[in-house]
């Protein structure tokens, strides 16, 4: 790429050590930012091209040899029935787990943004935020033992309370929910660090004029404390969206799938085709797929968000 | 300041990490090359299972003792993810010299040219049987060297005190029979069940099982052109028999299937009377249970034909063809396929031996009793044919087998269902 | 303070207080499981305490498992790809803050544009780059990808472009070559911004599953998560063994964390890494 500074051709009287100086700043840039760009260009930008144009091959890794299928790919997604099934499982999960994620979050981060007792407070946040900090691959294993029918921590609370024990990852109306309970667990602290430092930067005047005319608990949440943390809450529930569409070391651990693909979400599915059933090209095509769906849904986001915000 | 000095000491550790550690990552460079001093490097993979893992490592060092010039690195993946692994490694050209693999794996290598042949194909391939070296075989020449006979079929493990208990003296002889003591061995609790009486769901005896049902009519599960043939009324018989096991007898359930642990622990563990699982289970039994309360026996034929059954072909030993030391790594295989070597890995692993003078070898029954039904139905397993993607094959038996016995689908549904699917995989392959 | 005493108070400690007993159960559960002996899970009769404590988990993962190496070659690559970004991110922000060049918004744009990808939609290739670069199976695959990161360019940017221009004209006045210019001036500037940057750039590697998960091979070579994971494949049945390695690998963490917690909490707030 060429790299050019401002021209000025009209004071060339312009001292000699100016010149030098711009030589060492252009040197500097270009020396700084072509390993830089060739890292991004290697790592990021020749994989998505790489990646677009794959999806319109079939190929096999281990043949030598693609073939150029057009938009087969694209077209075969339609009529695939686990495709469609993996689309459904994943705007599932997200959905539910967003959802419950930030109303959960909100309402721990609004609590502990109560507590007046400052050790109290910082106590609560870290238990909160633990779980975040461990591998999620790990989290996923410890989990997968809790989960076990017959000797799993749920099931043996089960039977204490005399309850049936319950297939917690192999029973398909349980599986996805499970898989949902351990990603919960693993990083709602993220987001109640995020939401108290929101709740924080709220001045307390706001909260003073509103409890002068009277207003209750619940008003004031709904009335000043939210419309307020509409900035967070706009970053919240994007990021959160984005983190849950990407999902996997839980879903590859715990379940791989199953039963019945009721827990295949796409980035498992993209995954599998990939590397368990070589369709490189076909992983490509859903990959691209995704990336739209994830696009699409970012922009509408932010731009909700902002007339939200207009309001 | 709290930061700087933090990041100081972040400063710090790196130096350090990164002085040590371009030494540390450059060594592990170019595995398959032989060094100066003219010793050879053999990288060697294998999935996990204890037995296996150890037996493995026996004859490695015993290799290594013997060709001091040669050091093998061997390393060893999850069976969730070895297959995955060999794909990628195969095509990003880094595989390693000696790849264990499952028989129905091997065509997609040969067929591209991936796999060193066998030198001596013809004269090599005597001392097999058939069904562990369909997979290996392509156009008459031999791209590995089966290890085993994979018999997911033909036996089963039974607990005779729990048979005894029933009244039972001797161990089934008919399919009537086999349903009937099942019946009789199951103990429920409630609505679960706390001992299965005749448990073979799981991901692999399903399949097998229907596919060995058919056989037994003496039919076929294969059609034209590669294509799956499950709309005969030997298949719906064959399916509708193991349905109604789980739907109407109830003698095993679905609760387990797809979980962590394999039918055989469940087995091992007391919860099952008699399981259908192959005999390289009984290695756990012995092992980590620790337990000898149990048999394995022949499972009976579903007619008067002798109980014949579908057999993959199974692990054995390949030699990449990217490999830098091919001469080596073949002379590795040999040396593990000599009668002894072999042999003694087929002990300790309880395989069944794919090497007829192994099979045929008094002494290995004599180390090995348990051994005495799959050795003795070696001759009726037929090789399970083309499979062009094993897993996926599996799986469509497998998941549809459970919407029919949970009633969504019914039998001929369902196994129209997963004849389409498989043979729509098959296609996908073919191109 | 507005904020009176009222009955609530101890509502919500309360009510807090059971939601993080919650929280902590799953550690209850993997260290009390780590003291569980062999025959006890065999059995299977096992309930939440083990009847006997037995260390024969830990022995088995000290016996079976080059823990060590696994640390350290997470560490290790956690380190590069740390230090790495921060120069990277840096330098780059700088240069797209306070310098011109041909094309710059542009190339700007491309860089945000890709912080958007999931990495789902660029394994394949990256993976057949790597693979053709012949990094397969070398703790540089780990490395390579993550030496620069568009999110990092990004923040610094954003923070670099609010130091006052007379500042570094001023420097510049006193001979300072640009290189020396963003180490002494820019650098320490931005540090809030880079120690936050730092913390998560380095859990987020250490973190890492599904990557590595694709390029590594060599049990020697594998990260923590990875590593976890296979072990896990060989030890199935006997889940003490692997509960021993979690928490074996948890404890480390948690120190590190309750160290820097402050930097922590104040990075995540600052740049809303995740």
């Amino acid at each position: 790429m060429s790299v050019a500074v401002p021209s000025n051709k009209t004071d060339k009287v312009k001292l000699a050590g100016k010149a030098a100086g711009l030589r060492a700043k252009r040197r500097f840039i270009t020396i700084s930012l072509v390993p830089i760009l060739l890292l991004f260009g290697v790592f990021a930008f020749l994989p998505i091209i790489w990646s677009l144009g794959l999806s319109v091959y079939q190929y096999d890794p281990l043949g030598s040899k693609a073939l150029f299928v057009g938009a087969e790919n694209y077209l075969r997604m339609m009529n695939d029935a686990v495709f469609l099934k993996s689309l459904w499982v994943t705007f599932r999960f997200v959905a539910i787990t967003v959802l419950v994620n930030i109303i959960l979050t909100l309402f721990i981060a609004s609590a502990i943004q109560r507590v007046r007792i400052p050790w109290l407070k910082n106590l609560f946040r870290t238990l909160f935020f633990l779980p975040t900090i461990a591998p999620l691959a790990g989290t996923a294993i410890v989990w997968s033992t809790m989960f076990n029918y017959n000797n799993g921590l749920f099931n043996i609370i089960l039977t204490k309370l005399h309850m049936t024990p319950i297939q917690w990852l192999a029973d398909p109306q349980y599986a996805l929910y499970s898989v949902i309970l351990m990603t919960l667990w693993a990083d709602i602290g993220y987001n109640i660090v995020l939401f108290i430092a929101g709740l924080d930067s709220i001045p307390d005047m706001y909260y003073e004029a509103a409890r002068l005319e009277g207003a209750g608990r619940w008003r004031i949440f709904f009335q000043i404390t939210l419309p307020l943390l509409r900035r967070t809450l706009l970053f919240v529930s994007v990021t959160t969206v984005v983190s849950y569409f990407q999902a996997f070391p839980q879903f590859q651990i715990m379940t791989k799938g199953e039963p019945f693909n009721e827990t295949r979400v796409l980035a498992l599915h993209i995954y599998d085709q990939a590397f368990s059933s070589s369709n490189m090209g076909y992983a490509s095509a859903m990959a691209t797929v995704f990336l739209m769906i994830i696009l699409l849904i970012t922009v509408l986001q932010l731009r909700w968000g902002r007339t939200q915000w207009e309001h | 300041m709290r930061i700087p000095k933090f990041m100081l000491m972040l400063a710090v550790v790196c130096m350090v990490f990164v002085a040590t550690g371009c030494t540390g990552s450059s060594k592990s460079g170019d595995d398959t090359n032989a060094n100066a001093q003219g010793k050879v490097k053999l990288v060697l993979w294998s999935h996990q299972e204890d037995q296996i893992v150890n037996a493995y490592k026996e004859i490695i060092s015993k290799y290594e003792a013997l060709h001091p010039e040669t050091t093998i690195e061997y390393q060893t993946f999850p069976y969730d993810v070895y297959n995955q692994k060999l794909k990628a490694s195969f095509s990003a050209a880094t595989p390693p010299d000696v790849a264990e693999m499952f028989g129905t794996w091997v065509p997609n290598y040969s067929r591209n040219d991936l796999l060193v042949e066998i030198p001596d194909s013809e004269t090599v391939k005597q001392a097999y049987y058939e069904a562990p070296l369909g997979g290996y075989l392509r156009d008459g020449k031999l791209y590995g060297l089966p290890l085993e006979y994979n018999i997911e079929n033909g036996g089963m493990l039974i607990h005779p005190q729990m048979l005894k208990e029933q009244g039972y003296d001797q161990p089934p002889s008919t399919w009537t029979e086999l349903v009937e003591y099942a019946k009789k061995l199951t103990v429920k609790n409630g609505n679960a069940l706390q001992v299965k009486g005749f448990d073979f769901v799981s991901s692999d005896n399903i399949t097998f099982t229907f596919l060995s049902l058919i056989l037994q009519q003496n039919a076929s599960f294969w059609g034209e052109n590669e294509h799956v043939n499950f709309s005969t009324s030997e298949a719906e018989k064959a399916m509708s028999a193991l349905v109604s096991l789980i739907a109407d007898d109830q003698v095993a359930d679905l609760t387990t299937f797809g979980g962590e642990l394999d039918t055989s622990d469940y087995f091992f563990r007391g919860n099952s009377a008699m399981t259908y699982r192959g005999p390289w289970t009984i290695a756990a039994g012995l092992n980590n249970y620790k337990v000898n309360d149990f048999e394995y026996v022949p499972v009976p034929s579903f007619t008067d034909n002798p109980p014949s059954f579908a057999a993959e072909s199974g692990w054995g030993l390949t030699v990449a063809k990217q490999s830098k030391q091919q001469e080596a790594a073949l002379d590795f295989i040999r040396f593990f396929s000599e009668k002894e070597n072999l042999e003694s890995w087929n002990t300790e692993t309880f395989t069944v031996p794919a090497k007829k003078e192994i099979a045929e070898d008094p002494e290995y029954l004599k180390n090995n009793p348990y051994m005495k039904t799959p050795l003795e139905v070696l001759s009726l397993g037929q090789w399970i044919g083309p499979v062009a993607d094993r897993d996926y094959f599996f799986k469509q038996v497998n998941d549809h087998f459970q919407l029919m016995v949970t009633g969504r689908l019914s039998v001929k549904e369902g196994l129209a269902k997963i004849e389409q699917a498989i043979n729509d995989n098959q296609d996908q392959h073919k191109r | 303070m507005l904020h009176r005493r009222s009955p609530w108070d101890g509502v919500v400690i309360f009510v807090l207080a059971v939601a993080a007993g919650i929280m902590l159960l799953p550690y209850a559960w993997m260290v009390l499981s780590s003291l569980k002996s062999n025959m006890e899970i065999i059995s299977g009769t096992g309930g939440l305490i083990p009847s006997e404590p037995s260390l024969e988990g830990y022995q088995t993962v000290f016996r079976d498992a080059p823990f060590v190496t696994w640390l350290f070659n997470s560490l290790i690559t956690s380190v590069i790809i740390t230090v790495a970004t921060l120069f990277t991110s840096s330098l780059t922000g700088y240069i797209f803050a306070k310098h011109q060049f041909k094309g710059k918004k542009l190339v700007f744009i491309l860089i945000l544009a890709t912080m958007m990808i999931p990495f789902q939609v660029i394994m394949i290739p990256t993976y057949l780059i790597t693979a053709e670069l012949g990094l397969v199976n070398h703790l540089m695959a780990i490395v390579l990808p993550n030496l620069v990161s568009s999110y990092g360019v990004f923040l610094a940017k954003q923070y670099i472009e609010e130091i006052p221009q007379e500042l570094l004209e001023a420097a510049r006045m006193d001979g300072a070559s640009e290189f020396g210019l963003m180490l002494r001036i820019v650098t320490p500037l931005i540090l809030p911004m880079l120690s936050a940057l730092g913390i998560f750039t380095f859990m987020n590697s250490w973190n890492n599953y599904l990557w590595p998960l694709i390029v590594l091979n060599d049990e020697s070579k594998m990260t923590v998560p990875l590593a976890l994971v296979y072990f896990n494949g060989t030890h199935m049945v006997n889940y003490n063994v692997v509960m021993s390695a979690a928490v074996l690998i948890t404890v480390p963490v948690i120190i590190v964390f309750l160290i820097f917690q402050k930097q922590f909490i104040k990075g995540l707030t600052m740049t809303g890494m995740k």
